[in-house]
């Protein structure tokens, strides 16, 4: 004769809906649901300020340097680690974010839906990051991260250095990188982090763009007078590997580092005695140092004894350093834990 | 291909200062006479104007190291970038040649004593008339006043420094072509001048701390006097010489090395190693495999658990993992975490692994919005921005007065329902949809129950009711009736009403 009063009540409704997820405790200690909740509420904006703050998390930031390096030992003095990104652990404390924010049962179906629509809001934009870095980048946001952490006076003195990444160990054009790095920063005064869209498979560190700079390097064999060298550069400008030294000479006491630039630019080795030449001869171009991720390069390289090595260490333009100081300070820490 | 040239210099073609005249000449005739009556003047007197005395901000694109920088090394030489690419070139300098400028660099000690030293961290210049420079420098002022044809009046920033130490410290006259350049950014089309200082700095030997070195750019426009014989003699070498600055700026240099240096080192321990996240920069022993790589000593295992676990206060078998782990992680949850549930670690078994990774996350992610007000009151705008979801609640057709205002027979239901007292325990309603249905605690069979309070009366008086008509009933339109077609096929029924 009538129909029923109320096919469901307001707490039904909620609960048909709560029907939708599967509601879990987890043997970590959270409860855990899964499910669809269709398209409910999907026309609520998110603040922009929230995004930003959810972004931040997922590109590991706020988060205590604790958490990212709970134990000193992962990370000591003047050291790079590699690493993946759990991307559950950080879903997780984007979970505890909306949870602040829940003041009771009812909040947790807003919750679901919030969540849901977050994390692929959160997955576009890192999306839309990494597109803008590398257009023809397959990486998404749902996709796993690596990344780098670097204590070093590195970060502390070089801030602004450039890391960049790439899906081969070999490329044409290093100016080009084929991975998006997502976030490249001091996190504090000696420690610096990358992150990158996906595992490259070489990762270039780069010192910074800091203009042009003219300076001498040490020679191999550095006497009181002569301490210096610069490499000889062709009058085009290129930078032969096997580039011949020109030794430097001071003017007066060698202690007032005053440079003989007479005497360099009339040096046989140097190609031209001119202004430009000289300014070609002292120019110090910026560094790039490779990181691989190949067969060749085996991971036992990462950390060697200075014991098994040369005195002295070869660096780009015939230039080098002695491993003195190195092998020094090694054999007191061996000596203290012997 | 390189994106820059480098030129020599880039020499005007007249120096700043100077005076040009300039004659124009024109004819105009007819062939045989001249049609043209000039007026005024028959020559144009310019005069080329030119930094002489100080710089502005625009005129410097640059300067390396940084003003007050503490990280330059002391194997790079300072250097300052002009944005008018003929600066240096445009006056003359000592014995008659170009440049003019030239960057010189002193340490602190070089220009102060230690008690001038501690009142101040770095040499300042001084600002004077040129007519107070010759109490101090009588041949310094000789060469701006007559030379430059300075008035007195000119105001200047100057630098004092004792005979001893310009002597022995300025360019050496043949090295100061050497010391500037034109440089050609291709990409940016600009031209720029660099005057690159011919001393370099001194960090002082390690352990030492280094000390503020000063750049100083200086005009030696026709100073030769700064080079006069005169001030290397022992009699002058505390009397003073007066240079004219156009800029300086301060940085301390570094005993550290370069970039590649350092970078290169780290892989030579007893520096730390370029590794695996978890390992350690030491190798595993002979007889002990490596837990993670590369033959190291390691801290974590591939999943990214600790070995041994951190120290902890909660009891049991815990364990725990940060974000970062060695190894590539399993997929991504699918899940998401709605609430903590710390009442999964009571009562383990001894040997359950008591994981509090995920559960550390979801409470520092809590604690990171609770600490930040901004978040929580975004995330309250978004709560409030959500829609409540719609009961589907249909129609009551039953009159006001028959609706009860709750049929439910358990009240603490309609009171608490997030909060119910089940067989002796708290519980949430969602936890089970059960406890929506379930008889005797929140059920809708209280409808029934009350219902069947009053049914029977009404049956029974319904019953007890006499017929109020004897006559068989007859099919009738309820379309097409009418009060009179109903009164003709039922006059019993119209007289029993009536009476």
């Amino acid at each position: 004769m009538y129909d029923s009063l109320g096919k469901v009540s307001g707490i039904e409704a909620v609960h048909q809906y709560l029907a939708n997820y599967q509601v879990e405790s987890g043997p970590d200690g959270l409860s855990l649901v899964t499910g669809d909740g269709g398209n409910y509420g999907a026309d609520v904006a998110m603040p922009e300020r929230l995004r930003d703050f959810l972004i931040d998390l997922r590109l590991l930031r706020h988060l205590p340097l604790a958490y990212l390096v709970p134990d000193a030992a992962l990370l000591p003095p003047e050291s790079i680690r590699f690493f993946h990104v759990d991307p559950t652990w950080v879903d997780r404390v984007i979970d505890g974010v909306f949870a602040a924010a829940n003041t009771g049962t009812v909040d947790f179906v807003f919750s679901y839906s919030m969540l849901q629509m977050a994390r692929a809001g959160i997955d576009q934009e890192l999306t839309n990051l990494a597109a803008a870095q590398v257009p023809a980048t397959a990486w998404t946001g749902d996709k796993p991260m690596t990344g780098m952490l670097i204590r070093s006076e590195l970060a502390r003195r070089w801030p602004d250095m450039i890391v960049r990444a790439y899906t081969s160990a070999v490329v044409a054009d290093p100016t080009v990188p084929s991975v998006p790095v997502l976030r490249a920063e001091p996190i504090s005064k000696d420690i610096y982090i990358a992150l990158f869209a996906g595992q490259p498979q070489m990762v270039h560190v780069r010192e910074p763009n800091v203009g042009t700079r003219y300076g001498v390097e040490a020679q191999d064999q550095p006497t009181a007078t002569h301490p210096y060298k610069v490499d000889s550069r062709p009058t085009n400008g290129d930078t032969p590997e096997n580039a011949t030294p020109i030794v430097l000479s001071f003017r007066g006491a060698s202690s007032l580092r005053m440079l003989n630039l007479s005497a360099l630019a009339a040096d046989a080795n140097s190609a031209e005695n001119s202004p430009r030449q000289v300014a070609l001869n002292l120019e110090q171009l910026p560094y790039v140092q490779e990181f691989k991720h190949t067969p060749a390069h085996q991971e036992s390289r990462g950390s060697k004894d200075p014991a098994t090595l040369p005195n002295v260490m070869s660096f780009r333009r015939n230039r080098s350093m002695t491993l003195d100081k190195l092998k020094a300070r090694q054999a007191e820490l061996d000596e203290m834990e012997s | 291909m390189s994106d820059y040239q480098i030129f020599s210099d880039y020499v005007p073609l007249a120096d700043a200062g100077s005076t040009l005249t300039l004659t124009p000449s024109q004819t105009l005739d007819d062939g045989t006479t001249n049609l043209l009556q000039l007026e005024g003047a028959s020559a144009v007197t310019l005069k080329v104007e030119g930094p002489q005395l100080q710089l502005t901000p625009a005129d410097i694109a640059g300067v390396y190291p940084a003003a007050g920088s503490e990280e330059s090394p002391d194997e790079f030489l300072p250097h300052i970038a002009l944005e008018r690419r003929t600066l240096p070139w445009e006056r003359v300098g000592i014995n008659g040649q170009k440049p003019w400028l030239a960057l010189m660099l002193f340490k602190e000690s070089e220009l102060r004593d230690e008690a001038a030293r501690k009142t101040s961290p770095a040499a300042t210049l001084q600002s004077v008339l040129l007519s107070q420079v010759n109490a101090r420098d009588a041949a310094g002022y000789t060469t701006l006043r007559t030379t430059l044809g300075l008035a007195d009046n000119t105001p200047l920033n100057v630098l004092f420094v004792k005979n001893s130490v310009l002597v022995s410290r300025r360019p050496h006259a043949a090295d100061l072509k050497y010391t500037s350049h034109m440089r050609r950014d291709l990409k940016s089309g600009k031209d720029r001048a660099i005057v690159v200082s011919y001393r370099l700095p001194d960090a002082g030997p390690e352990g030492s701390e280094p000390e503020i070195h000063t750049a100083f750019l200086v005009s030696l426009e026709k100073r030769d006097d700064l080079y006069a014989s005169a001030r290397g003699l022992a009699a002058n070498a505390s009397k003073e010489a007066v240079l004219v600055v156009l800029h300086h700026w301060s940085f301390t240099p570094s005993q550290g090395g370069d970039f590649e240096q350092v970078i290169r080192s780290i892989a030579i321990r007893p520096n730390g190693g370029v590794l695996r996240f978890g390992n350690l920069p030491k190798d595993a022993g002979a007889d002990q495999p490596a837990p993670l790589s590369g033959n190291f000593q390691g801290l974590l295992r591939a999943d990214g658990y600790f070995l041994e676990a951190l120290p902890h206060e909660q009891p049991g078998n815990v364990t725990w993992r940060g974000m970062l782990r060695p190894f590539a992680p399993p997929p991504r949850s699918q899940g998401f975490a709605v609430r903590a549930a710390p009442e999964e670690f009571e009562n383990p078994q001894p040997d359950d692994p008591l994981d509090y990774s995920h559960a550390s996350a979801f409470e520092l992610g809590r604690l990171l919005a609770l600490a930040r007000p901004e978040i929580l009151e975004d995330l309250r705008a978004i709560h409030i921005a959500f829609p409540p979801i719609e009961p589907q609640v249909a129609v009551n057709k039953l009159p006001q007065a028959l609706q009860k205002p709750d049929w439910v027979s358990n009240p603490a239901w309609t009171e608490e329902p997030w909060s119910m007292d089940i067989n002796g325990q708290n519980q949430s309603i969602v936890k089970d949809e059960n406890q929506f249905l379930g008889k005797g605690i929140a059920d809708v069979g209280g409808i029934g129950e009350q219902v069947g309070g009053w049914i029977d009366s009404v049956v029974v008086d319904l019953g007890g009711m006499a017929a109020p008509v004897a006559a068989p009933v007859a099919q009738i339109d309820i379309g097409t009736v009418t009060p009179q077609g109903l009164g003709n096929m039922f006059p019993e029924v119209q007289t029993a009403g009536m009476s």
